[in-house]
């Protein structure tokens, strides 16, 4: 009989089992602070050169309007302008982020993303459908939104349909998402192909994604469905640590694994779908969030998850002030810029000898 | 609990893998089952956890698994496959942690912690509890599987080869371990193989399959003549009782060799 | 003589075309040059065989008007052009050389073909309702060119540089008797020249010379004038796309038009054609005068096709209510104004121009009436009614008279 170790060594496996979690409830709070240090710069950033000053008074005088006093225009500038944007990048971006970690998570795959799957290909197809026939008008906008939304849930569906005709596996969803994806890109580009040329560059422009057209309400709503949905995601992260293991060992321990990987799939997909009907497709984020994260706090999804949406907000938030600053006061489309983020990250990755991290 | 099984079959496709298979098998017993590539042992040990939906019926402890949701057969059954080459990301201790999925609703307890503690303590594993799964050795990390099955505290014990990927040192080890778990925890273990020296020597009962079928069940040592290796593997063997377990020794095919 | 001009009276038949080979009709000695027993033989030929009807009559055409040469024009690419005989038969793929044609007074009945852009364009060009359509200089149906069997074809030169290169090269390597001739005609610097070259080139040099003298008229009066306006007192201007937000820059032609004006454009030094602008850059540029562009994607309305005016209102009415734009210097004054691409974008942008120029400098522009001047170019040069002016919109708020 081998000895059993004394009481002792339990509880020191115990204790290092807490500093272990503490770490990650660290990381957690530490990228909270880094949003809400990001967000006190972003404010002070933009074209209309307000001091720090100037711009912090703005919004205590929203509040306090007694204690301090503010110009119309920057109180104009700071609130209907620029924090609604900045807040909107967080929700944004910690939507696209969570959605891109359940989605590695359900497929098991690090390269799995709204953008592999073929998601964003069908939004920028419901796009190019109104841009194209569209007859104008101010209707427009509102049109391209909703096509941009449906369409996106209609690939999610499709992805759901042609992989149960071979099991709902991740092999099978990921290659249903390829097959998507090239259908509807080369459906986009037919779409611009007819089009005239005014038309064409607005396809263009909306696939390079932007923060430009955000408001106070798209800003609720986008909070509102997101906030709903992280709590079903956060109640199966158990469930997708699990599934990390293997679909069969995933099985052996209690869980649903073809409805699960459904579920969670549709909600990451109704996120993205949210998100980017707004503001067209943002590339990388999805991708690139839920990789820093493993890098730093590994694989626990009780953890990874959250935090991979607070990195994606803060890349995003990150993003969008340099789009915004760079040439100013011309702005450059912020999905242009997450990717010229997103790629020396994974040059970086690429880079790196050890194996195993994913 | 007793592990009975009736009239199991299943089908992939159109090729029939498994064909009325029937046994059972009493707690505390260690039960290999062996036999030729593609018996189907496999496939037996994932249908009676229901990770495939076979035909026929499978009961434990009286009670027809097919009622019985996914968790709470979880909390029965602990499955361990055959090698891990996914899921790196973690570190041994949250690896072994998952075990505990069955009984975790969001939270961890104490509870839960402790007894990863235990298990992590009975395999004497303690000085890789932090490491990376990518940090161990294979044989380190078939014992980590089989330590996250059991913190799963299962009655039912299933095996999928677990000694294939191991140097013999490891191989000892782990069947040892297996065998103390059937002892201690009063747990049945179904246990496919691929060795039959290491059936003979650390299984109580042995079943030998061939195409889905099962062409005889007894101790290793009723099992293991000369003949039965004939009619089963197409092999002619020595059987040798030298080292004090039956050893099987195969000498050449029968009949021709197809290569 | 007269032998000459009855064979041509006689000669009323269908128009046999041939290809346009290269070299003059019935230049037998192949010296370039029609001599004038060239020019009988040629016609003597073909009253005994009537297939080479077209060669007589081109080569009488040739033999007065062009004095026997060919004639030899330079186009806007700076290529020279060879032109053996006159033009039975062309294919237009700019609308704007289309407009230009009109205006010097040329008998468009020669055009076969149009672009897509021309054919729905059907109010300013009712004309062309039912003429074959060739596609788009993008996206050119080259099966249909070719089987119109255009003598010529007129694309851009300096815009969508490529694709017209890509057009000429295709026609050379498979329809080399084809001419092609390539000109803008609406960009500020290179119109008047081309007016000219356009009304050598089709025989209207009487049209071309009164239209070019109506174009610089009307164009100096607005610059000869802004001239006298310091660089420090011109008026800063907002200028926006039918993009919101997005600006014209110095690389692109409505800069231009906008400092033809008098304007100085606040945005013009940012880098692209049409830059894409932070909001609040706008706010914290108090611009004096706003100008809105509308006529396409979300604000396709007004101009020749037709609109209504609370179209135009409600999208007026959004600009100036744009959060903070009530303390814009250009909000508060009334000087925001919406102007339709019809009529700055194209070959009368003058029109455009003398509306900006009114908007900007009212004092020292009270007398300049765009309304008029846009009415006479339409009538005098479009054969168009000039009712077209009262009925549609153009820009808004229309001005006062």
């Amino acid at each position: 009989m081998d000895q059993k170790g004394a009481p002792g060594d339990l509880s020191h496996l115990r204790e290092e089992y807490h500093r272990f979690a503490a770490k990650r409830y660290l990381f957690l709070g530490g990228c909270g602070i880094l949003i809400l240090i990001l967000i006190g710069i972003a404010t002070t950033l933009g074209s209309a050169d307000l001091t720090i000053g100037e711009v912090y008074a703005a919004i205590i005088a929203r509040f306090f309007p007694s204690v301090v006093e503010s110009t119309p225009l920057a109180s104009t500038i700071v609130w209907e302008y620029r924090l609604h944007r900045i807040l909107f990048a967080i929700a944004a971006g910690f939507g696209l982020g969570i959605a891109g970690a359940v989605m590695q998570g359900v497929l098991r795959n690090p390269l799995a993303s709204p953008f592999t799957l073929g998601i964003s290909a069908a939004a920028s197809f419901g796009a190019s459908i109104v841009i194209v026939f569209g007859i104008g008008g101010f209707t427009n906008d509102i049109a391209i939104i909703i096509a941009a939304f449906v369409f996106t849930l209609l690939a999610t569906f499709g992805i759901y349909s042609l992989s149960r005709v071979r099991g709902i596996s991740p092999e099978s969803m990921i290659l249903a998402g390829i097959i998507l994806m090239y259908l509807f890109s080369a459906m986009t580009s037919f779409l611009q192909y007819i089009g005239t040329v005014d038309q064409l560059q607005e396809v263009v422009f909306w696939t390079f994604g932007s923060l430009q057209r955000t408001s106070w309400g798209k800003l609720a709503l986008v909070s509102l469905v997101v906030g709903f949905c992280i709590p079903f995601i956060m109640l199966r992260s158990w469930d997708l640590n699990a599934m990390g293991q293997g679909d069969q060992v995933a099985k052996s321990m209690g869980v649903d694994v073809s409805r699960t990987r459904t579920r969670l799939m549709l909600i990451a997909s109704l996120v993205t779908a949210i998100i980017i009907c707004f503001t067209g497709v943002i590339g990388f984020i999805g991708l690139v969030a839920p990789h820093i994260t493993r890098l730093a706090i590994g694989g626990d999804n009780r953890f990874l998850l959250p935090a991979s949406g607070l990195v994606g907000g803060a890349l995003l938030l990150t993003a969008d002030s340099l789009a915004r600053t760079v040439l100013a006061p011309a702005i450059i489309p912020v999905g242009i810029m997450t990717s010229f983020i997103g790629i020396p990250f994974f040059l970086y990755l690429f880079l790196r000898k050890r194996e195993g991290y994913w | 609990m007793t592990l009975t099984v009736r009239g199991l079959s299943f089908s992939y496709g159109d090729r029939e893998i498994l064909h009325d298979v029937s046994f059972s098998t009493a707690p505390g017993v260690v039960l290999g089952i062996a036999g030729p590539n593609g018996c189907g042992k496999t496939t037996l040990i994932k249908c009676i956890d229901r990770i495939f939906e076979p035909g026929g019926r499978v009961e434990f402890g009286g009670k027809d698994m097919a009622d019985l949701s996914t968790t709470e057969i979880a909390q029965l059954i602990a499955y361990v496959p055959q090698a891990l080459t996914i899921g790196m990301a973690m570190s041994v201790f949250e690896t072994i942690l998952l075990g505990r999925r069955p009984y975790i609703r969001w939270s961890v307890s104490d509870a839960d912690l402790e007894r990863v503690s235990a298990v992590i303590a009975e395999l004497a594993i303690q000085h890789l509890a932090f490491r990376k799964m990518t940090q161990i050795s294979g044989g380190e990390r078939q014992k980590v599987m089989i330590a996250r099955a059991m913190v799963q505290d299962p009655l039912l014990l299933l095996l999928d080869e677990p000694t294939s990927a191991l140097d013999l040192r490891h191989q000892l080890e782990v069947m040892e371990l297996v065998r103390r778990v059937a002892r201690d925890k009063e747990a049945s273990v179904l246990m496919a193989v691929h060795d039959l020296n290491l059936a003979s020597r650390f299984c109580d009962r042995l079943m030998i399959m061939k195409e889905g079928r099962i062409v005889a069940m007894g101790t290793p040592s009723e099992l293991l003549t000369r003949e039965l290796i004939r009619d089963v593997y197409e092999v002619d063997a020595v059987i040798s009782g030298e080292s004090g377990y039956l050893q099987v020794i195969p000498v050449r095919p029968v009949g021709e060799i197809t290569v | 003589m007269k032998l000459l001009f009855m064979v041509l009276a006689a000669a009323v038949c269908l128009m046999i075309v041939l290809p346009a080979s290269a070299g003059l009709p019935g230049d037998a000695s192949g010296n370039d040059h029609l001599e004038k027993h060239e020019l009988a033989s040629t016609i003597l030929s073909a009253l005994k065989d009537s297939t080479t009807l077209q060669d007589a009559r081109d080569a009488a055409y040739v033999y007065s008007n062009w004095n026997g040469s060919p004639k030899k024009i330079i186009d806007s690419s700076g290529k020279e052009r060879v032109i053996w005989r006159p033009f039975h038969r062309i294919v237009v793929m700019n609308s704007e050389t289309l407009e230009t044609m009109r205006s010097i007074g040329y008998d468009t009945s020669t055009v076969v073909g149009v672009d897509k852009y021309t054919l729905k364009a059907t109010a300013f060009f009712p004309e062309f309702k039912n003429t074959p359509g060739i596609g788009s200089i993008w996206a050119p149906d080259y099966e249909k060119i070719v089987s119109l069997q255009p003598d010529a074809v007129f694309v851009y030169a300096e815009i969508s540089r490529s694709s017209c290169d890509e057009i000429e090269e295709n026609l050379a390597k498979t329809s080399p008797g084809v001419t092609v001739l390539r000109f803008d005609c609406y960009l500020p610097e290179s119109y008047p020249g081309e007016i000219g070259i356009l009304g050598d080139l089709l025989d209207c040099q009487e049209g071309g010379r009164e239209f070019l003298e109506f174009y610089t008229s009307n164009i100096d009066t607005v610059t000869s004038r802004v001239a006298a306006v310091p660089e420090n007192e011109r008026i800063k201007v907002y200028f926006e796309t039918w993009n919101d937000y997005k600006t014209c820059a110095a690389g692109s032609g409505y800069d231009q038009k906008i400092r033809m004006a008098g304007g100085s454009n606040i945005f013009g030094n940012e880098a692209g054609e049409y830059p894409e602008l932070d909001p609040e850059a706008v706010l914290a540029s108090s611009p004096e005068a706003v100008i809105k562009l509308v006529g396409s994607m979300k604000y396709t309305f007004g101009g020749y096709n037709g609109g209504e005016e609370e179209l135009f209102r409600q999208t007026h009415d959004a600009l100036v209510s744009r959060k903070g734009w009530e303390s814009l210097p250009a909000v508060r004054d009334n000087r925001t104004y919406l102007i339709h691409t019809d009529i700055l974008g194209g070959p009368h942008f003058f029109v455009g121009v003398q509306y900006m120029a009114r908007w900007f400098y009212p004092d020292r522009f009270s007398d300049l009436d765009p309304v008029r001047v846009h009415a006479e170019y339409l009538t005098r040069f479009q054969g168009l009614p000039a009712s077209i002016v009262e009925d549609e919109i153009f820009v808004y708020p229309r001005l006062r008279r």
